[in-house]
């Protein structure tokens, strides 16, 4: 039986990292790696040579199952991804091992990384019609890449690799002036949402 | 100002957030095999999500020469073979601790059991009695003497009560080889066999008119404690001679055999 190849995908990442840590079911904890396995092998791709992902994608979840029995992991995918890529550096620096002291120092990382904007939900303002006003004033007021960015690939339905052609930026960049845009863009219709609110 | 108002423009934009990339989605959008559609909606997700945008770099990265699907079906079954067949449980519910205590328990009860059981059980049943009391008896509680008193309870088959009123009566007379006799005797009834043997050993070392009963009763006193060899050793000098127990010496010793 190939647990790892049929994800429950019905029960969250915390209830799984729960039954593991309340009960030490080994069962919970390879549900919720099989949900991972290939996006860490890929990222350890992204990193180390192609011979090298398995065995290290092996080490992460060694050093995942460990921490994981003493420490408290609250965003476990954020978590996950962190530890891989700095395995996977620590690996490339010819530094062998990771301390438990650095994986701790990781979660914290993790905790402040937290962007507290994430959450906030606007699918209750969709019907708004001011809202919608609300969103053309406040992508004209976005930095110019920004905009061209959220425009060619919200609303034109153009791909990374197109925008990247358009605009001669990397995919990186296109990436990251998409989320200052959407960041900027919440931001400001959180607040116009609240002066709207302030008026009625 | 124009207006960037699209039927689905918010939710195009502020979508709740969907679950990771599957492998087969990352493979196939980096071989560019998916529709338009899906196309938007990895690079959707990838926007935000930082561990599925690292793995879509990681899996361009990838050569030819790697078999994407057979190495991460390959690390899948490592990580099956490591932390589901191999399983080592730091905790367990407080019934599974109580089943594995009671399991334990009664392993190590049948370990005790079947250590401590005597193999020779059934022949020792078989062949085993208590040695008939030869001593008239007077009933008179009043006046009967200890011995007599002890015997009483020894017809009785009360042979704990036995042994015991044998022992006030040896305390007294340490040389009644009657009493030594007929304590040992009650010692094998009260599964006691190390008592029974010092018991037949003092009968042995007199003249006593009990020294073949002594004899026969020590073997089997032996093989009681499971010393096969001591048994069978007296056992056999019983069968060599012509006694009252020589015939029945010689069936156990085939029995034993």
């Amino acid at each position: 039986m190939r647990l790892f190849l049929r994800p429950k995908k019905q029960i969250s990442d915390e209830s799984l990292i729960e039954a593991y840590r309340s009960s030490g079911d080994m069962g919970s904890l390879a549900d919720l790696f099989s949900r991972y396995t290939h996006l860490v092998f890929f990222i350890c791709a992204k990193y180390l040579p192609a011979a090298d992902c398995e065995d290290t994608a092996m080490e992460i979840f060694e050093l995942l199952s460990r921490a994981m029995s003493i420490h408290q992991v609250t965003n476990f995918k954020s978590w996950l991804g962190t530890t891989t890529r700095n395995h996977c550096l620590m690996k490339l620096r010819k530094n062998k091992g990771i301390t438990f002291e650095s994986i701790e120092n990781m979660m914290e990382n993790e905790e402040n990384e937290k962007d507290f904007m994430q959450n906030y939900d606007f699918e209750h303002l969709l019907e708004s019609e001011a809202l919608v006003q609300s969103l053309n004033r406040s992508i004209e007021r976005l930095d110019e890449r920004q905009k061209l960015c959220l425009k060619l690939f919200y609303f034109e339905n153009k791909s990374y690799e197109e925008i990247t052609t358009t605009l001669q930026i990397s995919q990186d960049q296109v990436r990251s002036h998409l989320q200052n845009a959407k960041r900027n863009l919440r931001i400001l219709l959180g607040k116009a949402h609240y002066a709207e609110l302030s008026n009625a | 100002m124009p207006n960037y108002q699209m039927p689905n423009t918010m939710t195009r934009i502020f979508y709740k957030n969907t679950a990771c990339l599957s492998e087969s989605q990352i493979v196939q959008y980096i071989q560019n095999v998916v529709s338009d559609e899906e196309r938007f909606l990895i690079e959707r997700h990838i926007t935000e999500c930082d561990v599925c945008y690292e793995a879509v770099q990681g899996m361009s990265k990838l050569g030819p020469n790697i078999d994407v699907k057979v190495t991460i079906d390959r690390l899948a079954h490592r990580l099956d073979e490591r932390f589901v067949k191999k399983r080592t449980p730091l905790m367990r519910s407080p019934i599974t601790y109580y089943s594995i205590a009671a399991t334990a328990l009664i392993i190590l009860a049948s370990t005790w059991y079947l250590s401590f059981r005597n193999p020779y059980r059934k022949l020792i049943a078989d062949n085993c009695r208590p040695y008939p009391n030869t001593i008239p008896l007077v009933r008179d509680t009043k006046s009967a003497t200890l011995l007599e008193s002890a015997l009483t309870q020894y017809e009785l088959e009360d042979y704990r009560n036995a042994a015991e009123l044998f022992q006030k009566l040896l305390s007294v007379e340490p040389g009644n080889m009657k009493g030594h006799f007929y304590a040992g005797v009650s010692y094998l009834m009260t599964e006691e066999p190390d008592k029974s043997i010092e018991e037949f050993k003092t009968v042995l070392r007199s003249t006593s008119e009990f020294s073949i009963e002594a004899k026969w009763y020590l073997a089997w006193a032996y093989l009681k404690n499971k010393d096969m060899d001591q048994a069978k050793h007296i056992f056999q000098g019983i069968a060599d001679g012509q006694n009252a127990f020589s015939e029945q010496a010689r069936n156990i010793i085939k029995e034993l055999n």
